[in-house]
């Protein structure tokens, strides 16, 4: 009976607020697939994740009372897991290495249908392979959506720098693309 | 940004927006503990807390009177004698057969007795050396001195045994008094100087055992009989002793390794 019953979002928060144990874990479920997915998009492999996963949770369970329900449950918790991903960066990498790139390259274009060919899991390999503060900046702004002032906040990096490390983010990912878009046609070839 | 970066970027996140990856158990089992950590951890403090709390309270009732008995005691310390003598003790003795007695006696002496008086107090002191090695026979009125005031009172009545009871008062003054006034030096002059000096180092004996023997006059004098009944070592638990404005003050505390003990 109880195993059948479903618990709304909601009811989940309510229930955690209220101390009780068992809709830590059942909130825990519902979302720790989906959290551990934006956590990979910061780390260096799946270990790195998972480390920022269990202390974004303890973090969600820590400060549940300050969600007032004004926004959604699933966006309050996705900034803090992004916010649990800074830290850890911060923790673990020198990642403030700002180099100022002059010029900003060879526009190279990529084809979409290879970014389409690729899957999700081959996309986040490749942002996995980025250095980390590449990896931050292009997170930051491209899937988040933070502006580069923002992420010069978060960062401690100039706007200015910021917007570099975007650009040379993209570069090396269209590299990457090209160039395993290239062996797919070898291969499908 | 171009919008060919713009397309970029719109492809990743749309690609990546509902990437799920189902984490290992470790990552719960993690949390749990974290969790139950928490609530642990927060036992401990809080009890450290309320620990730390009695261990100030119990420090703050045993030590602070005793930090403010400090000034006062400093300077008790050279004379203690004397400023216990005043108040408790001198009033009864000195004060009244005094004025009785002088009355009586001869109003001419007024002027002398008043002047010796405020003498007596500045005196004391000087009058113990040279006064005290002279006679014995003092000792006889040491004990009358401590009667009460109706005996002393009616003492007094008889013209010889008042100067005895003034003596006490006037030890020092007289001696040079005598020299301006021989008149006075007459009526009071030889004996009473010799029941004075005995009389001071009687008083200032008395004065401890009187003050230790009024019952119980307040909450220190309390707590002693307390304490007296439950602690049978020499140097108590805590010790209470009573200060000229008959409030009580610890003197003494006594808690195993920690001893505390004022000297008066």
């Amino acid at each position: 009976m109880f195993l059948e019953h479903k618990y709304t979002t909601d009811e989940l928060v309510k229930n955690c607020k209220a101390g009780e144990r068992k809709s830590h874990e059942l909130l825990y479920k519902q979302f720790a697939s989906k959290m551990l997915g934006v956590c990979m998009r910061y780390a260096t492999d799946r270990m790195e994740a998972e480390d920022m996963l269990q202390n974004g949770f303890i973090r969600v369970f820590q400060k549940m009372d300050d969600f007032r329900g004004d926004g959604s449950f699933e966006g309050w918790m996705r900034r803090i897991m992004v916010h649990s991903s800074i830290e850890y960066y911060r923790k673990h990498h020198k990642l403030l290495k700002v180099v100022d790139i002059e010029g900003e390259g060879i526009e190279q274009s990529v084809n979409p249908i290879a970014i389409a060919n690729l899957d999700a899991k081959d996309l986040m390999t490749l942002i996995q392979q980025l250095s980390p503060g590449y990896r931050m900046v292009f997170n930051l702004y491209a899937i988040e959506g933070y502006s580069h002032r923002e992420i010069g906040e978060i960062m401690g990096i100039s706007e200015g720098a910021s917007k570099s490390q975007l650009s040379r983010a993209r570069t090396i990912l269209k590299e990457q693309i090209t160039q395993a878009g290239g062996k797919r046609y070898e291969h499908a070839g | 940004m171009n919008t060919q970066d713009k397309e970029f970027d719109d492809l990743f996140r749309s690609k990546l927006d509902g990437f799920e990856v189902e984490p290992s158990a470790q990552v719960w089992a993690g949390i749990d503990a974290r969790l139950d950590g928490k609530k642990r951890r927060s036992i401990i403090p809080m009890l450290s807390i309320a620990a730390s709390m009695i261990l100030l309270i119990a420090a703050a009732v045993l030590f602070i009177p005793e930090g403010e008995n400090i000034k006062p005691g400093h300077p008790k310390k050279n004379g203690p004698a004397i400023s216990r003598i005043k108040p408790v003790t001198a009033k009864p003795v000195q004060d009244t057969p005094v004025n009785t007695v002088i009355k009586k006696d001869a109003e001419p002496a007024n002027i002398i007795a008043n002047s010796r008086v405020a003498g007596v107090q500045h005196h004391t002191k000087k009058m113990e050396a040279p006064v005290t090695p002279a006679e014995q026979p003092a000792p006889v009125v040491v004990k009358q001195a401590p009667a009460k005031e109706e005996d002393q009172q009616l003492i007094a009545a008889a013209p010889t045994k008042p100067a005895e009871i003034t003596t006490p008062v006037v030890p020092g003054p007289e001696t040079q008094l005598s020299i301006k006034q021989p008149t006075t030096i007459e009526t009071t002059g030889t004996n009473p100087t010799n029941t004075l000096t005995a009389a001071q180092p009687a008083l200032t004996q008395q004065a401890k055992p009187v003050v230790k023997r009024h019952g119980i006059h307040n909450f220190g004098d309390l707590v002693n009989i307390v304490v007296a009944k439950v602690d049978k070592r020499k140097d108590k638990l805590i010790e209470f002793t009573d200060t000229d404005d008959d409030e009580s003050t610890i003197t003494a505390v006594n808690i195993g390794p920690v001893k505390i003990k004022k000297d008066k």
